[in-house]
């Protein structure tokens, strides 16, 4: 009876297989004609996920095509960078880069297995930042410049907490440019992060700006935005840039990604679909309940923000050779 | 309420109660296939709920969650391959049972505690949530430092046999812990030797797949005899297990409280939770010998608390709006993805999703219990299969779990490894489950001791006084110097013991 049940098993395996091979043989039709894969280097749940199941779910109904996300976690997207750069040029293959990352890496990282040349940068449709926030009875006072003040007069004294290499640039980088020493501990996430700045355990959090209204409602006060300019869901939060200090721009950009030589049919059939899907209302609307800014650049206007990241990032790397290159 | 009662009917309808059922199922199957878990069972099923509403689809990811912590110790009992860590205590007790023809008797333990854990975590979130989550806010790096510590003393109570041959295992698991990119820096590799594959660490999944799962595999197919078991099964009915787990009250009690507090704090997870109560079980037991040859305390205890972690798990997502576990990352993804905020302000403003939800959770419990109550008859059937279709179907399975955590070959090649090395530790007699608990605590313990090292140092005090001097660190310290006492006491005992009878 049950190697009966077995054999429906093993039948159901093959069966199962055989279609996933199936699926893998692509014909010469209009692309797309097949499932598209979409890389994301982060674990299903976190903010790059979200981002690209409302993106994906919203290029399967244009292209007609089914689009899945598939979680490549690790090494801050690093992973799923270099499987993505090492894919099948068919155009089948997509995903996410988060820049600031990715730079980081490439910078402090000589041999990440991939450059930044093996990848197709295609178009990216949201800028999202950090936020500053004090936490509750912070003694240093309630604007940025009475934390920098603050810090100033007591070096070392100033916990803060981060959850990510592109936080713990800025941090260096605000240090060299305000003249002032800061503690910097390191949380796993930045609900980890927000978890401590609640329970007072550290003094200040560089953290996403979506955690800047609830911080408000249990009287944690947000100093600034860590950007060139003020965003839109914090219009009242000044930017960084505002008190004179020329901080690394810590803004975060998912940029959708293809390997290198992929054809150019296929890449400019998924930057008109993704521009398309993004325009609409329904969709900002969806980008805002989730705190993303929506912006979307392609081409050059993507290009030069990229690169401009990518010198700012290589300076204070270099500037920093034992914190920040590689060793093992 | 009127409001309560009002959802109360609109739950009560049959696509709802039929996706809970479908999501506890799922929840039971993945948790009980080694490498799989609550995390990727959720995320495989995430794409489904973008039809359905936002209550219904948030149910259905509950009662996967929920299942999951039933399904592994399904195969912990009857094949010794616990799906991930949650269930590797529950193997200890467990297996020795289904080997005495009693595994039908231990998975009614296990279906029961883990509904009662279930339900007490759940409740626990539903009454006392704004109280629980200012004890949670409590909890710095140092206080999670001792946590960690608490988690790793419990290995006395895990090592087996031989003390040396524990400790050895357990230092393994945390220098496999130690592996990679060193997440409290930027760009700083260790123990990777080189090899691009190990910079992203390595993850507990393909570790305790090959631990648990290939090893046993391998060292089942290496078995004469074509079943498992060799005894004839004994009959036992649900009720008689209940008696039994009342009479447990006292352990069931500790073991829920144990649970739904680990699960709320950030970074934990189900896996911990099962380690201590099992550890604090075994510590207040009279009988320390009998444990690792079925107690049923040893499957109480563990089971009911890692249920009860998943409730806990829920309170830092309701109250603040940050998920308190990976499982509930996912959930929290979840509903974001429908447009809801999670957080105080979902009671607010989506209120009626909020209560529903909650409501929802007990509804998920009762269909665990159904479930898995309906299916023991038939999980049990599985020690009548013979080895030779057991050992090849499980293999494959353990291939995909491995897989699955990070989609990423190299997964399936560690896998494989460290099965092998599992059989050569069998031979050697060195315990399996403290590396994994090793793996499991080492991130923890030592992120939280560096995070004390520089908080210490801001604010100018020694970093032992840092850590110690803290209300919440006394008592967790006593907690520490209990566990590790009673353990060390044992030990002398046994070894008395041993001399005693060589004499």
């Amino acid at each position: 009876m049950f190697s009966k049940k077995m054999h429906l098993v093993i039948w159901g395996c093959l069966i199962v297989l055989s279609l996933m091979l199936a699926a893998c043989n692509g014909g010469a039709a209009e692309y797309p004609d097949k499932t598209i894969k979409f890389f994301v280097g982060a674990n299903a749940g976190g903010g790059t996920d979200i981002l690209a199941r409302l993106l994906t779910a919203e290029m399967e109904k244009e292209l007609g095509e089914s689009c899945v996300v598939v979680n490549k976690p690790g090494a801050a997207g690093q992973i799923s960078n270099l499987e993505l750069a090492n894919s099948k040029k068919d155009g089948y293959t997509l995903g996410f880069l988060t820049d600031f990352n990715t730079l980081v890496a490439m910078n402090t990282d000589e041999d990440l297995g991939y450059k930044l040349d093996d990848l197709e940068y295609i178009c990216s449709i949201n800028r999202s930042t950090n936020a500053i926030i004090i936490r509750k009875d912070f003694p240093g006072g309630e604007t940025f410049e009475d934390f920098v003040k603050y810090a100033r007069e007591n070096p070392g004294k100033v916990k803060i907490g981060h959850s990510a290499v592109g936080q713990a640039l800025l941090i260096n980088s605000l240090e060299e440019k305000a003249g002032i020493k800061l503690s910097p501990i390191m949380y796993n996430g930045g609900g980890n992060n927000y978890n401590a700045l609640l329970g007072g355990h550290i003094d200040v959090a560089i953290i996403g700006t979506k955690f800047s209204a609830q911080a408000a409602e249990k009287g944690c006060t947000t100093l600034a935005v860590t950007s060139d300019k003020r965003i839109d869901i914090l219009p009242e939060i000044p930017a960084l840039q505002e008190f004179g200090y020329d901080v690394v721009n810590n803004e975060i950009t998912r940029i959708i990604v293809a390997p290198k030589g992929t054809p150019q049919e296929a890449i400019d059939k998924i930057r008109d679909t993704v521009k398309k899907v993004t325009a609409t209302d329904a969709f900002q609307k969806k980008l805002s309940e989730i705190n993303e800014v929506y912006e979307f650049r392609s081409g050059e206007s993507l290009m030069e923000i990229f690169n401009k990241k990518n010198d700012a990032i290589k300076a204070i790397v270099e500037s920093n050779p034992e914190l920040f290159k590689t060793s093992n | 309420m009127d409001f309560i009662f009002e959802i109360m009917v609109s739950m009560f309808n049959p696509l709802t109660l039929i996706l809970i059922l479908f999501g506890v199922c799922v929840g039971i199957f993945v948790g009980a296939m080694p490498g799989l878990n609550g995390p990727i069972g959720v995320a495989l099923l995430l794409p489904l709920t973008y039809g359905l509403s936002p209550e219904n689809g948030l149910l259905m990811l509950g009662g996967i969650y929920m299942g999951t912590g039933f399904g592994g110790s399904v195969s912990a009992i009857l094949l010794n391959c616990p799906g991930a860590g949650v269930a590797a205590c529950t193997a200890l007790e467990g297996y020795p049972l289904a080997l005495k023809g009693r595994g039908k008797e231990a998975l009614y333990y296990s279906v029961l505690s883990s509904s009662i854990g279930g339900l007490v975590g759940l409740l626990a979130m539903i009454f006392f949530t704004p109280l629980l989550v200012e004890v949670a806010l409590k909890f710095g790096s140092a206080e999670m430092f001792l946590v960690a510590v608490a988690g790793l003393a419990v290995v006395g109570s895990i090592l087996g046999k031989s003390p040396s041959r524990g400790f050895f295992a357990v230092a393994l698991g945390l220098l496999i812990s130690m592996v990679g990119i060193d997440s409290m820096a930027v760009g700083k590799y260790r123990l990777t030797f080189g090899f691009d594959s190990l910079v992203p660490g390595i993850p507990l999944i393909p570790a305790s797949v090959g631990f648990f799962a290939i090893t046993e595999m391998l060292t089942l197919s290496r078995n004469q005899s074509q079943n498992i078991v060799d005894v004839p099964f004994q009959e036992f009915t649900v009720f008689q297990a209940l008696k039994n787990i009342f009479r447990k009250w006292f352990v069931l009690a500790k073991s829920c409280l144990i649970g739904t507090i680990v699960g709320i704090l950030p970074g934990t997870g189900g896996a911990i939770a099962s380690f201590v109560s099992y550890g604090e079980a075994k510590r207040s037991a009279k009988d320390h010998k009998s444990f690792g040859n079925g107690n049923i305390e040893g499957i109480i205890a563990p089971e009911s608390s890692n249920n009860a972690a998943i409730g806990g798990s829920f309170v830092p997502m309701l109250a603040l709006g940050i998920p308190g576990s990976a499982t509930s990352a996912i959930m929290f993804g979840a509903l974001m993805i429908h447009g809801l905020q999670p957080g105080p302000k979902l009671f607010v403003e989506n209120a009626h999703m909020a209560y529903t939800f909650m409501l929802g959770m007990l509804l998920t419990v009762i269909c665990m219990a159904i479930a898995g109550i309906l299916g023991i008859p038939l999980f049990s059937k599985i020690l009548k299969i013979k080895t030779t279709y057991i050992v090849p179907t499980v293999l494959v399975f353990a291939m995909i779990g491995a897989y699955s955590a990070r989609n990423n070959v190299f997964d399936v090649l560690l896998a494989i490894i460290f099965g092998f090395v599992g059989v050569f530790f069998k031979k050697a007699r060195i315990p399996i489950a403290p590396i994994i608990l090793g793996i499991i605590l080492g991130k923890i313990t030592e992120e939280n001791f560096r995070r004390c090292l520089v908080a210490a140092a801001a604010e100018g005090v020694n970093v032992v006084n840092y850590i110690f001097l803290r209300p919440l660190s006394i008592i967790l310290t006593v907690f520490v110097a209990v566990i590790i006492f009673t353990n060390f006491k044992s030990l002398v005992f046994a070894k008395k013991m041993t001399k005693n009878d060589a004499d």
